[in-house]
């Protein structure tokens, strides 16, 4: 982007509303950094407002610090740390007297007194959504005494010092950025206007942090193909002792392929496979003891031959996703391109098995695309509740008097979790629930924490479990109390969770808890939302497109089925 | 594209990038003295508009005669 762009950006007016605010902590002034980011925050709002960008004292990094995180609202605060502000004698633009007896241990406890300091502030802001980025300015050649080809100790302490302080930060929940790599310096513009980068750096240091304040959320599942793709050869033909993916075999790109597969699925990311193939002499090859994927995690596996396109969709409707949270992943660009033409909302990507350095492309890509910062309980059970699915709605979606037995032998057991603040879990529920979903509403996160906060906002987390194991949290109910009447903003739920009448569960436990004579649904009905306009018609009756649903609370009592709750237990502050 | 268009249309459109509110016919008389907003940030900025759009760098000394849209294009046309 170009600064001009990004002014102009920064500058549209916004429809309505209030701008959306962030702080950004810097020692220089700020400038274009601040212009570049205003930009690209807005670039990835949910909806179209300004960004207001406040920044503090020219030269006060610690100051600022201190400030801003005291009085820090609910948008990010980004802190954009310089040597300079460790210390003056490690800048450019400010004089420092190097004394002929510099008492390098007295200088360097300096500076670590200095970062210990500001680790303490961020550790104690843990609700704040905060954005590091370490030093890219060059150290000055008076700090240290390099022998030519080598590097000075008092360096490499700095060093040790700025990675200890962002290890303790990120330990903090801090999102320590990976800085762009490439020239950053302006020297000229520095000395003349106090603001260090050039244009092209400023862009893409504020995109990325960008990226990081405001994170996409990450797609749900990964499709391979089988032949030289997960393995080099082709299966049907070479037998599943004939296909291979390790160094004697000059396939141990497949290794890296198979070894990533696995540390997606260990983080919840769901794995398929839509391969060309028999069934037989897949499940031979994929029974091999030594194959590194994890094979009780890929699912489903479709394998025959049919399209892809045909197995694609046949695993998105097992997952229960939109093909846009899926990426498909094949060595044969004709099959990419088939994809791509019919089903444009799945990113393809081909797999080049002979390009080493293109694999490992690869991988870094898809990395990002599957992104998260923590792994929860539910992200590990999604493969095994996806795979029970399917058995449980058997068996309880069943008629006569024996489908009431059944759900009263569930053992079904609810978890609500009232505290304040709400998990994060929350919020991605949310945002990524599509089916379940009371009116397709997404949230930004600073407007989600500025509103939870409020005295009349309600968040209830919903963790599940009954005897065919545990879902963890899987619902997500969002409400405004306002005297007698109870307002639901956001309702949520999980399509694991579908078939077990737990919607209704919810609300007969919520109404225990949140004390209420009326309640009100903000209703509107999306291209994916028939399950939640189901639950709704069975207790409002007919609905419109969108509107305000209202029912008293002894109406929907009355219309609730039958509900058969082990335990409900209430988490509160 | 840019090659087409004149100089003084495309500092033009990077004083209105700088000034948003200032009507566009009155650009070209844009100064220190009459536009509310120019301040040494929006100077600067001007500054780095004008060097990205027209891929040079302007002279540092010439930093305090910049007071004016016709003080840049002269500058500009200085340079080319």
């Amino acid at each position: 982007m170009k600064l001009r762009e990004a002014l102009q950006i920064s500058h549209r007016p916004q429809p309505d509303g209030e701008p959306f605010s962030l702080d950004l902590v810097t020692g220089f002034e700020p400038l274009h950094l601040r212009v570049f980011l205003s930009a690209h925050v807005r670039m990835r709002l949910r909806t179209d407002r300004q960004v207001l960008v406040r920044t503090g004292l020219f030269g006060d990094f610690s100051g600022n610090l201190e400030r801003t995180i005291q009085a820090a609202g609910a948008g990010p605060v980004i802190v954009t740390l310089e040597w300079a502000d460790l210390h003056p004698l490690l800048g450019w633009r400010e004089p420092a007297f190097v004394a002929a007896g510099f008492d390098e241990p007295v200088f360097l406890q300096e500076i670590e007194t200095r970062l210990g300091q500001w680790s303490r502030i961020l550790a104690g802001a843990d609700q704040i959504r905060i954005v590091l980025a370490l030093p890219v300015l060059p150290l000055p050649p008076w700090v240290g005494r390099n022998l030519k080809g080598q590097r000075s100790r008092l360096v490499l302490e700095l060093d040790s010092l700025l990675s200890q302080f962002a290890r303790d930060a990120a330990r903090h929940g801090v999102r320590v950025i990976a800085n762009p790599v490439m020239p950053a310096w302006d020297p000229a513009k520095h000395l003349m206007t106090g603001f260090p980068y050039n244009p092209v750096f400023t862009d893409a240091l504020a995109n990325r942090i960008a990226e990081v304040a405001m994170p996409a959320a990450p797609k749900k599942g990964l499709i391979t193909d089988l032949d030289h793709t997960l393995w080099r050869g082709i299966v049907g033909d070479d037998g599943s002792d004939g296909v291979h993916w390790d160094l004697d075999h000059q396939a141990r790109v497949h290794g890296w392929w198979q070894q990533f597969l696995a540390a997606l699925a260990g983080q919840g990311t769901l794995i398929g496979v839509a391969s060309k193939n028999d069934l037989e002499p897949v499940a031979a090859a994929l029974a091999r003891k030594d194959l590194l994927a994890p094979v009780e995690k890929l699912f489903p596996i479709e394998a025959h031959w049919l399209e892809k396109t045909e197995s694609i969709h046949r695993i998105a409707a097992a997952w229960n996703v939109g093909l846009n949270s899926v990426v498909f992943v094949d060595d044969n660009p004709l099959e990419i391109d088939a994809v791509r033409q019919a089903m444009p909302e799945v990113e393809c990507f081909f797999f080049p098995a002979n390009d080493p350095a293109g694999v490992a492309e690869l991988l870094e890509r898809l990395r990002e695309l599957y992104g998260v910062e923590s792994v929860r309980d539910e992200d590990l059970l999604r493969v095994a509740s996806l795979r029970q699915r399917v058995e449980i709605e058997e068996h309880l979606v069943g008629s006569g008097s024996g489908a009431e037995d059944r759900f009263a032998n569930l053992g079904s057991r609810l978890k609500l979790d009232l505290r304040r603040p709400a998990a994060p879990r929350a919020l991605e529920l949310i945002n990524k629930t599509n089916q379940f979903n009371l009116n397709g509403s997404c949230w930004d996160e600073a407007d989600w924490q500025s509103w939870s906060a409020r005295p009349e906002a309600r968040v209830a987390l919903l963790g599940y479990e009954d005897r065919y194991g545990p879902l963890g949290n899987i619902a997500v109910l969002a409400a405004e109390q306002q005297g007698e009447n109870l307002m639901i903003r956001s309702w949520v739920m999980s399509c694991r969770a579908f078939s077990r009448r737990i919607e209704f569960a919810t609300l007969q436990c919520l109404l225990e808890c949140w004390q209420c004579q009326t309640i009100q649904f903000d209703w509107r009905k999306t291209e994916r939302n028939e399950p939640t306009a189901m639950a709704l018609r069975t207790l409002v009756g007919e609905l419109p497109a969108s509107g305000i649903l209202e029912i008293s609370v002894a109406a929907l009592r009355k219309s609730l089925p039958l509900l058969y709750l082990d335990n409900c237990e209430v988490l509160e502050n | 594209m840019n090659a087409t268009r004149s100089t003084e249309d495309r500092l033009s459109d990077c004083f209105a990038s700088v000034f948003p509110d200032v009507p566009v016919g009155n650009l070209r008389m844009a100064s220190a003295e009459s536009t509310p907003g120019w301040d040494s940030i929006a100077l600067v900025t001007l500054i780095a508009a004008t060097e990205e759009e027209f891929e040079t760098a302007l002279p540092t000394e010439a930093y305090p005669d910049l007071t004016s849209f016709q003080a840049f294009l002269r500058q500009l046309e200085g340079i080319q």
